[in-house]
């Protein structure tokens, strides 16, 4: 039986609503749980519109009552997020001591019934009419709300990741107009008390589970998640343990423990800056604002560029003390992507600092390529420097830390690096002239390093000879090695 | 490969193209992903209101990405003002996937095959997108909706044999 062209809107704006709220949570929650490098958000993508296609598929096959039936065990898939794929996990790593390829399915299956059931209304509502102006009416409306209905379904989860019970009472609340639209007064109102109750049963419903996932599936006996939001680009999870004190994770992969942080600061900011005292350095990336206070003690003026402003709210709350920051008179935070800052900002710079997570998803990648380096030797001084981590030791050829000093040799004329077995990393300086030795580099060694490697010069060549740059035209890296770190991992 | 598998492969590539284009050449800030997907929904939902001709949506749509792309592979970073400039071409190269639905929905027997296969399309086109930008770069962003708008245009074996209206 058609609806009202306007029931049939309002219907299949709120299935736009749902549909765009559903797969930012399904991408965020599956992005946490499988780790964020693009290869996974590329396969979660790939799995909600597989799910889209399989609703289609089946929406005007089915009757009503089949219909009716699957959309209430959907609804109560929904009102279990995120708890249910969180103990899932946990617990599937729990009996295996470690994670298999069981976890994907079982992700598989929970995509599906998030997402797929919400494809079904479109082609059930527009079979349903069948003269051919009609339903181009109904197609034109109905389908446009849907259109706006996701969007603005996106939009609610995006600006409501800092909020995540908020969000999933909006959600819920959405999922149940939906119910008391479709499935009559009764069991819309059933839905309606369940998606209640699942928010009045909290613990608050957005944390549950979470600290199970640190404590099995990332084997920290104890873990307990004690702050997680999501902004637009990632889930922030500070978690406290006994291995690792307080950590900063992002979207599941760990970026900084508080053991850490100084040594990846020492080499990175307060070594060059030491040696330099430039008169104008800026900071890209360092979301926990750490190296601030100490950088800008060294510096004339400092800049710092971060993205993501929930990242810096973190850090200022679990890093970094902001009493050290609020006396800063020569600091100016930026919040943007940095390749957009160096490309509009007419100032030159003593010293660039590029403290950024290695490059697993394309959005970091383009900031590890050598247009990029030569961005950052365009805004440098003649002898301004350019202080890179290169997210690992030197290794073969073909990985990360060797094909950023690719890039960076290809651009600079002078690269020194070193190698530091206290940090698990190596750090790389360039410049066209470097204006300090590797004996005066050698001699900043942090009070712990047990062993340092400087490289410079031929050395550097011979060690790197084979890499190849990381360019805007060749990204392959950030596939390859997400590829390998899946299947590593899960299979 | 039926008609809307093959509009949702062109679609995905453009669509992908645009954001990878847009947060590698502009600016990686979840605005850039707002702007995208909302020109791009704009783009088809007035599409929806134009089931005339395919053939000069697919090659409007091609155009628009052509000069966005050629523009963007000129300059490997730019200010974010360009980002304003830049969506209507994004929403023009959407205006093909709602006159498409426009065109054939509302004679279809069963209008849930045509999504799905236009969905399994698209599926297919973002993964090329990200896949062919990350092994073979820029040029193949450019390039790669050339070829499934050739594919698009050309006569399908219905449309050749004798009697039937041209696509």
């Amino acid at each position: 039986m058609p609806l009202s062209p306007r029931r049939l809107a309002l219907v299949l704006g709120l299935v736009g609503v749902g549909f765009g709220g559903a797969q930012q949570l399904l991408l965020r929650e599956f992005a946490a749980l499988l780790y964020g490098e693009e290869v996974v958000l590329l396969l979660v993508a790939c799995v909600a519109l597989a799910a889209a296609s399989l609703g289609y598929r089946l929406g005007d096959r089915w009757t009503p009552r089949t219909h009716a039936r699957l959309l209430l065990l959907a609804l109560l898939v929904q009102f279990a997020w995120p708890a249910a794929p969180r103990w899932s996990v946990a617990g599937l790593c729990l009996l295996r001591g470690g994670t298999g390829p069981e976890l994907l399915l079982v992700l598989l299956v929970f995509a599906f019934a998030l997402t797929s059931p919400f494809a079904v209304f479109l082609p059930a509502l527009l079979s349903s009419e069948t003269d051919p102006s009609r339903r181009l009416a109904a197609l034109r409306w109905g389908y446009g709300a849907e259109l706006l209905g996701f969007f603005l379904g996106s939009a609610l989860a995006l600006l409501l990741g800092t909020e995540p019970q908020m969000r999933l009472a909006v959600h819920f609340t959405g999922l149940a107009a939906l119910a008391c639209l479709v499935l009559g007064r009764a069991r819309g109102l059933a839905c309606t008390a369940l998606a209640g109750l699942a928010l009045a049963l909290g613990p608050p419903l957005a944390a549950a589970g979470a600290d199970a996932v640190y404590q099995h599936k990332h084997r920290l006996p104890g873990a307990r998640v004690i702050a997680s939001a999501d902004s637009p680009y990632q889930r922030i999870d500070i978690v406290d343990s006994a291995r690792r004190g307080r950590a900063l994770y992002l979207d599941g992969l760990r970026d900084l423990d508080t053991g850490e942080l100084d040594i990846l600061n020492h080499y990175l900011g307060r070594v060059p800056a030491r040696l330099l005292h430039p008169a104008r350095a800026v900071v890209l990336g360092n979301g926990t604002l750490s190296l601030v206070p100490e950088l800008a003690a060294l510096s004339g003026h400092l800049h710092s560029v971060e993205l993501d402003p929930i990242v810096v709210a973190a850090g200022t709350r679990f890093f970094t003390d902001p009493a050290a920051l609020a006396d800063l008179r020569n600091w100016q935070l930026h919040l943007a992507d940095g390749k957009t800052f160096l490309a509009a900002t007419d100032l030159r710079f003593d010293l660039i600092v590029v403290d950024l997570p290695s490059p697993l998803t394309l959005g970091e990648a383009y900031l590890h390529t050598r247009e990029f380096y030569a961005l950052c030797r365009a805004r440098l001084t003649p002898s301004g420097v350019l202080a890179v981590q290169l997210s690992g030791r030197i290794g073969a050829p073909t990985r990360t830390p060797a094909r950023l000093l690719a890039s960076l040799r290809a651009e600079f004329p002078d690269v020194m690096v070193l190698d530091s077995e206290l940090g698990d990393r190596a750090f790389a300086y360039a410049s066209d002239a470097l204006p300090f030795t590797p004996a005066a580099l050698r001699s900043m060694a942090h009070p712990d390093e047990q062993s340092l490697e400087i490289l410079h010069g031929q050395t550097l060549t011979d060690r790197i000879a084979e890499a190849v740059p990381l360019t805007l035209d060749d990204l392959d890296l950030v596939l390859r090695r997400g590829a390998e770190r899946l299947l590593d991992r899960h299979l | 490969m039926p008609r809307p598998r093959r509009l949702g492969l062109h679609l995905g590539l453009l669509q992908f193209g645009y954001l990878l284009a847009l947060q590698r050449g502009v600016s990686a800030a979840a605005v850039t992903y707002a702007l995208v997907l909302g020109a791009w929904l704009l783009g088809s939902l007035i599409g929806l209101w134009l089931p005339g001709p395919q053939r000069r949506l697919v090659l409007l749509g091609l155009a628009a990405h052509l000069a966005a792309h050629a523009w963007l592979l000129a300059h490997d970073f730019v200010s974010p003002t360009w980002l304003v400039a830049l969506l209507p071409a994004i929403a023009t190269s959407a205006l093909l996937g709602g006159g498409f639905f426009a065109r054939v929905v509302p004679t279809a027997t069963r209008t849930g095959p045509i999504f799905a296969a236009e969905t399994d399309g698209f599926l297919a086109g973002m993964l090329l997108a990200v896949l062919g930008y990350a092994f073979l770069g820029r040029w193949f962003s450019l390039l790669a909706p050339l070829l499934t708008a050739a594919l698009l245009l050309a006569p399908t074996r219905r449309s050749l044999s004798p009697g039937a209206r041209p696509a």
